[in-house]
This record gives structure tokens, C-alpha cells and sequence, in this order.
């Protein structure tokens, strides 16, 4: 489909427009007059007659091919167009269009070994920056939160129950399913693995002590808190980040409430109080699983299985994983509140904070248990 | 003159709250049609119906002759929500690339020079292409949402309540550079509004949602209808301006 018939007589030449000139036609067009060149013409008439449709797209194109005879000061004349293509075309023209050719020469791409460089020290820098102030941010979170739990020991009225009990079952009962399976897999594994190594020592009978001891002294809580850090770490950041957004945060402050004690104590008590409640589920299914193993493939039963297992682990096991448990839950709790508030701007940056707060909660709580790790085993507890 | 949006019979219901009953009315190129109506009475509804984001209990939306519950990739209508809609990860620019990207084969050099001529279009400054959509003030959000719909010169513009939460010379200057691009494009626009000074300075015709019925006409046949409602809205303290009209 021909757009347009070129006729070029002496200094003169003639642009017979036809068709539907649209931005759907434009790559066409720019394909049809792409060696267009006006050497050395002095008058452009451009004709209208069987041009059917013409939009602001194909208005700025005819405007950018006539723009060197526009800069040499030569005028097109149109005629036979019809009155609503006329007005856009002169709407088109009218704009203040930058040039294209000078914006076009500013997006240089070369490689600079010391920008490299530099990019990089810069980056390492702003990011290191950026720990800093995270850092200082969650240490004056954590001493809010001490603050109003304070006040609201001397004023438990004010406490919100309701609150908090919604975020235990969301936090707690609802991930029981799945902190059950995960332990019981785990211990399951673990034995496996045990067995099998420790069966070239004719010693699988310390399978039992391994599963129990790893599950009720780590691997109980910190799968725990890795699970809640990943289901309601991201929560927090993310229901908070979109109230944020949403001027929600705003408007609890200007109605006399503080954001704090409405939207981030309850959270941080209602997981302060399910991590540990979970943790024990988690050690109750990964014994399940340890005895499960033992029975099946070393062939222990329920008593011999039992009697062992008082025998390698007493109460103090139990508790140097329960006691770990609060200190994990105010970890995520903290961080996965401190990243909603902060978010702002867009959607994307909800998401972004999100990401950000499930990777520092778990980073933390490694952390934080390799530190127990070093203590106690220092301590010979 | 052969109408460019045909409603007929349209009815829209919610479990048994019925909506519309039965409306039937035509849009004309090159005109603006303002719609008002009070809260409830289906406004957006009926917005999002002849867009085609909503299917109607029954009842039909032609666009240019064409049944908008089948052609929904036509590109013959652009649509301006309220608080803009405007993509938050993507600058002005890519917002209003986004189309042309999609549905031409231009190349990016063009595709930006494209985008860039929407954006003077609409009168915002060249620099505000390569901010994001939170960086925008609600006024700058509004037009750059125009220019996104403009995108690919559509024949006509659905806008929900253009020039709410705009002060007043932004309002005003928002009206006017509708009613430019509707005198000059050629497009027309269907537009929910509460604001009485766009109602009488840039619309042709007024349709009023009342009684799950529609009732269009011009400012001064609405402004001699004796139903309540408008006479409540037209001749209010807040319309007292109008009188001169």
C-alpha cells in the first residue's frame, strides 16, 4: 500500500499524502520515504486530497522530514487537506519540540575502566551507608518498642487484645500445618543421614541422640523462625508498607494515635509470644520424626526409643532452644515492622521493602543463633 | 451524522440492586459529553461498561460500529481513571511508551520522540519524562495519565472526574486543554464529572444518571427540567453561578 506519491519537478516538489496516515502505518511510511531527500527545493507543496485519516503521530513524522526546509526557511504549502488534519498538523507544529539529532547524541555508551571502578567503590560505599543508618534505625525501633511496652505494663487497658490475638492466629495457629511437616521432615532427614554414617562405626544407636539433640537445641527453632520470617516477617512488611502508602500511617497520627502502638506492638507481642509456642510444636514433630526414622529403619521401639532419649536429653536441652525463640521473634518482628514504615513512593518499593526485610530477619537470626552457639558452648551448658 | 458510541438498552445489576434500566443514548464525534449523576447512580459503572471491563446483564456498547464485549484490542478509546493509574514502576516516558511499544512496530528512537511530543501535547514540561509516577504532583499525575491515553490517537477519551482534587486554576487549565485537544484532535470525550464550572464551560451535552435512567441533554434544557434532583443540582448554592448561564 502506497502512502504517498513523490513528484519533483525543477525547484518544486509535490507530496500526494494518501491513505490512513496513523501511528499503526508510521514503521510503513518510514519505510516509503526513507530516501526522501530535498536537495536543493524551494517550494513543497503538500497535498491532502485522498489522505483519509491522520493522527498526532504521523503529523509529528511529516513534521521531522520537512524539518530541513523548515530550518532553511521554506514553508510547505497544504493544500486540499481537510480542516480536522490542518489542525493538527498545526497543533503538532506548534509544539515546542526539542531536536531529536542533539538529544539523540547525548546517550553515549562507552566503557571507562575507572568509572567501572568507580561505580563499584561508590556502590560498596552507599551500601555500606545504607547498613549503617538500617542498623541505627532498628536499634531506636527496638528502643521504642521497649518504651511503649513499658507504658503499657503500668497501663494494660489500653493493651490491644483483640489485636493481638488476631496476629497469634495469623502468625501461630495458621502455620502450625506446615512448621509440623517441616520438622518432621527434617528429623527425618537427619536420621537418615545419621544412620547412615554412623552405621560404618556399628554405632546407629546414637542416630536417636543426634535427631533429638540438633532438633531440640537448633534446628527445632531455627527452622521455626526461618519459616516465620519468610509467612509473616514479609506480612508485617508488606501490610504495613501498603498502609503506609495509603496514608493510613498518616491518618492514625493525625487522629492522636501512634502508629507504633496501634500497628507494630501488637505484632511484635503476638509473635513474641506464637515463635516459642510454635518452637515447641516444632520439637514435639521432630522427635515424631526422629521415632518415626528409628522404628522404621533401625528397627528402635517406642520404649527402647524413649528411654534413650532421656537418657542424652534432660529439660535444660529443651529450654536452650525454647529460650532462643523470643529473641528470634523480636528479630523478625522488628525488622519486618521497621521495613514497611519505611516504605514510600510505589507499589514496587513495598515489594522491594518486603524482600528486604525477609532476607535481613533470616540473615539476623542466623546470626543471632551462631552467636547462642559460641556462648553456650563456652559456658558448657 | 453517524453516532460513534451507540448504548442500547443497557442494563446493569447487582445481585438486586439494578443499576441501569434499560439506557439508551449516543455519542457524536467530536463532542463532549459530561456525566453526572449522585453517589450510587452508576457513574463509573456505566464508564467501565462501554470500556468493556464490565459486561452488562444485557444490552449492547457499539464503538464505531464495532460491539466493544468482542473488539477489545481496537485501541479506539483511551481512558483516563481518577487517581490516574499511571504504571509506579515505569518513568512518564515509559508510561506513555508502553502502548506503542506493545502494538506498533516503531523503533525505540521513534517510540521516544513519540512519547515526547505527548508529553509537550498535554503542556507538561519535557523534564518531566524521566520522573516517576510518585514524584508527580496530582495535577502533572492527571496529564500524564492524558498522555497515556493518547498514545495511540484514539477517537475517544473516557475520563473519570478529570479535574477532581485539582486546585482551581489547575482545574481550569486542565479543562481547557481537554476541550483544545477535543477541538483540534477531533476526538471526543466521555466524562464523569462533579466539577460544575467543566460541566458548563467545555461540555456539549450533559447526561444525567437519574432513576436508573439516563437523560442527556444541553445545560439549559437540564437547567429547565423540574425532577428534583436537578433542580437541587443545578440551582444549589454551589451552582448559584450558573444562573447567568
Amino acid at each position: 500500500m502506497q502512502y504517498c506519491t513523490v513528484q519533483a519537478e525543477a525547484a518544486a516538489v509535490t507530496l500526494r499524502l494518501q491513505g490512513h496516515w496513523t501511528v499503526f502505518a508510521l514503521p510503513e511510511i518510514e519505510k516509503e520515504l526513507t530516501g526522501l531527500r530535498f536537495n536543493n527545493i524551494r517550494r513543497v507543496v503538500l497535498d491532502g486530497k485522498k489522505l483519509e485519516s491522520f493522527d498526532t503521530s504521523a503529523a509529528w513524522y511529516l513534521k521531522a522530514i520537512l524539518s530541513p526546509l523548515h530550518k532553511a526557511g521554506i514553508m510547505p504549502e497544504m493544500h486540499h487537506f481537510k480542516d480536522g488534519h490542518i489542525k493538527i498538523f498545526d497543533k503538532i507544529s506548534n509544539l515546542p519540540l526539542e531536536d531529536g539529532e542533539r538529544r539523540r547524541n547525548r546517550r553515549t555508551h562507552t566503557l571507562h575502566l575507572n568509572r567501572v571502578f568507580r561505580h563499584v567503590v561508590v556502590g560498596l560505599g552507599r551500601h555500606m551507608v545504607h547498613v549503617w543508618k538500617d542498623l541505627c534505625r532498628g536499634i531506636e525501633f527496638w528502643g521504642a518498642f521497649l518504651v511503649s511496652l513499658a507504658q503499657r505494663i503500668f497501663h494494660p487497658k489500653n493493651l490491644r487484645v483483640q489485636s493481638i490475638v488476631f496476629h497469634i492466629n495469623e502468625i501461630g495457629i495458621k502455620a502450625i500445618p506446615i512448621i509440623a511437616l517441616m520438622a518432621f521432615s527434617i528429623a527425618f532427614v537427619m536420621g537418615y543421614q545419621g544412620a547412615f554414617q554412623l552405621q560404618k562405626f556399628d554405632a546407629t544407636v546414637y542416630t536417636i541422640d543426634l535427631v533429638v539433640l540438633s532438633i531440640l537445641r537448633e534446628m527445632g527453632v531455627l527452622i521455626t523462625a526461618i519459616m516465620v520470617a519468610g509467612r509473616s516477617g514479609s506480612a508485617f512488611a508488606a501490610q504495613l508498607g501498603t498502609m503506609k502508602l495509603n496514608e493510613e500511617v498518616d491518618a492514625l497520627r493525625t487522629m492522636g494515635s501512634s502508629p507504633f502502638e496501634v500497628l507494630v506492638l501488637p505484632r511484635i507481642l503476638a509473635i513474641l509470644i506464637a515463635l516459642p509456642l510454635l518452637t515447641i510444636v516444632a520439637d514435639t514433630f521432630g522427635m515424631l520424626g526422629g521415632y518415626v526414622f528409628s522404628s522404621s529403619y533401625l528397627g528402635y521401639s517406642y520404649v527402647q526409643f524413649l528411654s534413650r532419649m532421656q537418657e542424652v536429653a534432660d529439660m535444660q536441652q529443651f529450654y536452650v532452644g525454647l529460650f532462643k525463640a523470643p529473641a528470634f521473634a523480636i528479630l523478625i518482628g522488628i525488622v519486618g515492622c521497621m521495613q514497611g514504615l519505611q516504605a514510600r513512593g510505589s507499589a514496587e518499593d513495598v515489594g522491594h521493602k518486603t524482600i528486604t526485610a525477609v532476607v535481613q530477619s533470616i540473615f539476623l537470626v542466623i546470626v543471632a543463633d551462631a552467636i547462642f552457639s559460641i556462648i553456650l558452648t563456652k559456658l558448657g551448658i | 451524522m453517524k453516532p460513534l458510541i451507540e448504548v442500547r438498552n443497557l442494563v446493569n445489576r447487582f445481585d438486586n440492586n439494578t443499576v441501569h434500566d434499560g439506557l439508551d443514548f449516543d455519542i457524536f464525534p467530536g463532542e463532549v459529553v459530561g456525566v453526572v449523576g449522585g453517589n450510587g447512580t452508576g457513574k463509573s459503572v456505566l464508564l467501565r461498561t462501554i470500556v468493556g471491563l464490565q459486561k452488562p446483564v444485557s444490552g449492547t456498547v457499539m464503538i464505531a460500529g464495532l460491539d466493544v464485549s468482542v473488539h477489545k484490542e481496537k485501541n479506539l478509546w483511551g481512558v483516563l481513571f481518577q487517581k490516574g493509574a499511571l504504571f509506579s514502576n515505569l518513568t512518564v516516558i515509559e508510561n506513555i511508551s508502553f502502548q506503542l511499544r506493545e502494538k506498533t512496530t516503531l523503533s525505540a528512537d521513534d517510540i521516544r520522540h513519540l512519547a515526547l511530543m505527548k508529553i509537550e501535547l498535554v503542556g507538561l514540561p519535557v523534564s518531566a519524562g524521566p520522573k516517576y509516577p510518585s514524584e508527580l504532583s496530582g495535577g502533572m499525575t492527571k496529564r500524564a495519565a492524558l498522555a497515556r491515553a493518547l498514545a495511540l490517537d484514539p477517537r475517544i477519551l473516557f475520563l473519570d472526574e478529570p479535574t477532581a482534587g485539582l486546585d482551581a486554576p489547575a482545574a481550569e487549565g486542565f479543562d481547557q486543554l481537554i476541550r483544545d485537544l477535543v477541538d483540534y484532535l477531533g476526538i471526543s470525550v466521555f466524562m464523569i464529572t462533579h466539577d460544575l464550572d467543566s460541566l458548563s464551560s467545555i461540555c456539549d451535552r450533559i447526561a444525567v444518571l437519574i432513576d436508573r435512567k439516563i437523560k442527556m441533554g444541553t445545560l439549559k434544557d437540564h437547567l429547565k427540567d423540574k425532577h428534583p434532583w436537578l433542580q437541587e443540582y443545578f440551582h444549589g448554592k454551589r451552582a448559584r453561578f450558573m444562573e447567568k448561564v
